[in-house]
């Protein structure tokens, strides 16, 4: 595979697992990574750590019913 | 909707929700608050390195989201709108941070840089209400995240905690589209890094 190519690549790649690309990049992409064995160990790496990261933000609960919301609302309603 | 019972707002679909509490509906507001505030809490929790009045900020979040409620032009843009509200109430406490006086502690015995990992002592405080498991791998992301700059961390919390797009982003953010694919690029290039040995 060509530098330009794997370069171009590792750019976008980002942006690819996001779904955040024109569909004519994305096929270049995914293009790429059927003939590239690095491309696609990164784009596995990208995938694993994008499904860590938000698994660690759906795992919590933090703040969870934390909030005295009566008072939210009554504190709104005394100012206006 | 004087008919519905508390518990038939659980129940209710988030654009109707948001309908009858521009429509001071009092329990359709509550309910809306309640289904965000953890989220809201959460944002905040992951947007910050080291504030410690979390509890105040969420509640001041709440409060305007319950003030201007009716100002919300398309229930679709709920989230995009909430997420204004968030690092507009984060980013103005921060502002009032950086002008308050530094106290020397020990915290400050090191002078920091970006480029100089934290020297300080890591918080090890978990909120009450916190009931995450406490794993290793969890600590260790926790960590990175927020030893992300800051610029990084804000587009991680956005992007991988709300799900925003990169356009939502880059509107709540001022910014341009290009300058938040980057961004975000960049931060998960620095999160690969040092949670290395869990992704390779």
């Amino acid at each position: 595979m060509s530098n330009i190519e794997c370069n171009f690549v590792a750019e976008n790649l980002s942006a690819f697992v996001d779904q955040e690309l024109d569909e004519s990049i994305s096929y270049k992409i995914k293009k790429h990574l059927c003939n590239c064995l690095d491309c696609r160990r990164k784009f596995s790496k990208l995938l694993k750590l994008q499904r860590i990261i938000k698994s660690y933000f759906c795992g919590e609960n933090i703040g969870d019913s934390s909030m005295d919301l009566a008072g939210v609302l009554a504190s709104v309603e005394s100012k206006f | 909707m004087d008919y519905l019972r508390k518990k038939d707002y659980k129940k209710m679909d988030l654009f109707l929700l948001i309908e009858e509490a521009q429509g001071s509906n009092q329990v359709a507001l509550e309910e809306l608050l309640r289904r965000h505030e953890g989220m809201v809490f959460s944002t905040l929790y992951h947007l910050s390195a080291n504030i410690d009045n979390i509890d105040d900020l969420a509640q001041e979040v709440l409060m305007r989201i319950a003030r201007s409620i009716k100002t919300l032009k398309r229930k679709e843009n709920f989230k995009l709108w909430m997420n204004h509200i968030i690092y507009n109430v984060f980013y103005d406490e921060l502002r009032k941070k950086k002008r308050r006086p530094q106290v020397l502690s020990i915290d400050n015995f090191y002078e920091e840089t970006p480029e100089t990992p934290q020297k300080e002592i890591e918080d090890l405080r978990i909120h009450p209400d916190e009931k995450m498991k406490n794993t290793e791998l969890e600590s260790v992301i926790r960590t990175a995240i927020r030893d992300l700059e800051e610029h990084f961390r804000e587009v991680v919390v956005l992007r991988e905690l709300q799900g925003l797009s990169y356009e939502q982003i880059a509107k709540i953010l001022d910014t341009n589209v290009g300058t938040v694919k980057s961004r975000i690029a960049r931060a998960r290039s620095k999160l690969q890094e040092r949670l290395k040995e869990y992704i390779d």
